[in-house]
């Protein structure tokens, strides 16, 4: 066994598994004449390079809102771990149709087909994803890196940044510089590469927020799972008082501005109190509907 | 010994991937990863439910022009058995019981054929996991304690 390093024989193996996977669920909701789009885990982790493992302990599917109920009960008869998402809500504000439109069908090494979305609005997607997890996964930060590094000769950089708002447009090449920043992701070829090197282009409340967070030894974790759990739940309280000043941001659709995001922090924490459409399992969803019940 | 007919290697819910002198394995229903050396791969593929033993023994000599004890595709088919990798356990191994060094003995040093490995694969290290979504949406449906307050979960071992 001496011909494959043990890390590029796992993801070889890994991969494979993945794309059997995703080849079952596409089959399994294409029988039902529901046609989905693959994003984020194995449709940014082919832009990984072979040695490097990209873990994904699920796989995101998206559905247009019509299909998305049939598309639920279909997932159930699967074993296969699959989050669905109805449409892409608050990752993107580019219409579904014109993003199903603009997606593409790609070839597995297994030989069946699958849809995923262009690289423009991928790359899209997954910086608005980051931010909106806080940007406290820093691992997770690679995926903006490797979209950006080996992306194809034909991406198309208009089509990335402007067909969404400028604030939008701003937490996208916010993300880019911060992997830029702190990865040393080489943007000497984008056509953005002045505007991103502007002193003070990242504000310095966004680096105290990663860096405070990736120093931290208590991840952020969503209440429910901690709910039983005295202790982690008061941790994970704590953690969010003040609530994370880049999650506040992307929650509450503001702009990133060089000011303090407190008000927008305080204004995202009332806001979690209420039940959220979409976010059945939240623990004020929950509660809610409890109490209306 | 009734060893000729429940040796019959899974194939359902398994990834095989082919590689130049080994065969990776990956279990779906498991999600663990396994790796095979040659002669564990070659005796995996013999498994047909139709050869015995000592035919797959036959089969080894001829393929690596070297003898073969049935000692040492016991040794492979006991392995493939406890990864889960054969449709059924066999009836009666005679290494059963025996430590993985004994059988070696056994088998003796002058074997040249190589000795069966089937490895577990886990995920590196330096692994960029993912959201464990099924924490996430429901703890019940992850049994790692650890995975609590985490939100890294590469393949059902949890982490900080």
């Amino acid at each position: 066994m001496e011909n494959t390093e043990p890390d590029l024989r796992w993801n070889i193996i890994y991969q494979a598994a993945q794309e059997e996977k995703i080849k079952t669920l596409f089959k399994l909701f294409r029988k039902n004449g529901i046609e989905p789009i693959l994003i984020k885990g194995w449709s940014v982790s082919r832009y990984f390079p072979a040695h490097i493992s990209r873990l994904a302990m699920d796989i995101d599917l998206a559905f247009d809102r019509e299909s998305y109920l049939t598309a639920r009960q279909i997932s159930k008869t699967t074993k296969i771990n699959v989050d669905l998402h109805n449409e892409l809500r608050h990752l993107e504000t580019v219409a579904y149709t014109d993003l199903y439109e603009h997606s593409q069908s790609i070839e597995l090494n297994n030989g069946s087909q699958i849809r995923v979305l262009c690289p423009e609005d991928s790359l899209r997607v997954i910086c608005v994803h980051w931010l909106n997890d806080g940007g406290i996964k820093k691992d997770r930060l690679w995926d903006i890196y490797y979209c950006v590094k080996n992306r194809p000769s034909n991406f198309n950089w208009e089509r990335c940044l402007n067909i969404v708002s400028p604030k939008r447009r701003k937490w996208i090449l916010t993300a880019i510089a911060v992997a830029h920043h702190y990865l040393q992701l080489p943007l000497d070829d984008v056509p953005f590469i002045d505007e991103v090197n502007q002193p003070g282009f990242i504000p310095n409340w966004i680096h105290r927020t990663l860096e405070n967070e990736w120093k931290s030894e208590i991840t952020l974790a969503p209440l429910i799972s901690v709910w039983k759990h005295p202790t982690k739940l008061l941790q994970q309280i704590k953690k969010r008082i003040p609530p994370n000043a880049i999650q506040a941001v992307i929650e509450t659709e503001s702009a990133f501005e060089n000011s303090s995001p407190l008000f927008i922090q305080i204004k995202d924490m009332f806001a979690r109190m209420l039940p959220r459409k979409g976010n059945e399992a939240s623990i004020s969803t929950l509660f809610f509907n409890k109490f209306k019940r | 010994m009734s060893n000729s007919t429940n040796l019959q290697a899974r194939t359902e819910g398994l990834v095989i991937q082919e590689m130049s002198d080994e065969v990776l394995v990956y279990d779906l229903n498991t999600n663990k990863a396994h790796c095979l050396n040659q002669t564990a791969a070659f005796v995996w593929k013999k498994c047909d439910g139709k050869n015995s033993v000592s035919d797959i023994a036959g089969l080894l000599e001829n393929e690596f022009n070297a003898p073969v004890q049935d000692d040492l595709v016991w040794l492979a088919i006991d392995q493939l058995s406890k990864d889960n990798l054969l449709e059924a356990k066999p009836i009666a191994s005679p290494i059963a019981g025996l430590s993985r060094r004994e059988v070696v003995k056994r088998i003796g040093l002058a074997s040249v054929v190589a000795l069966p490995i089937v490895a577990s694969l886990i995920a590196p290290t330096t692994a960029l996991a993912g959201t464990c979504s099924a924490c996430a949406g429901d703890p019940g449906n992850c049994n790692q304690p650890a995975c609590l307050g985490t939100t890294m979960c590469p393949v059902n071992t949890c982490v900080p």
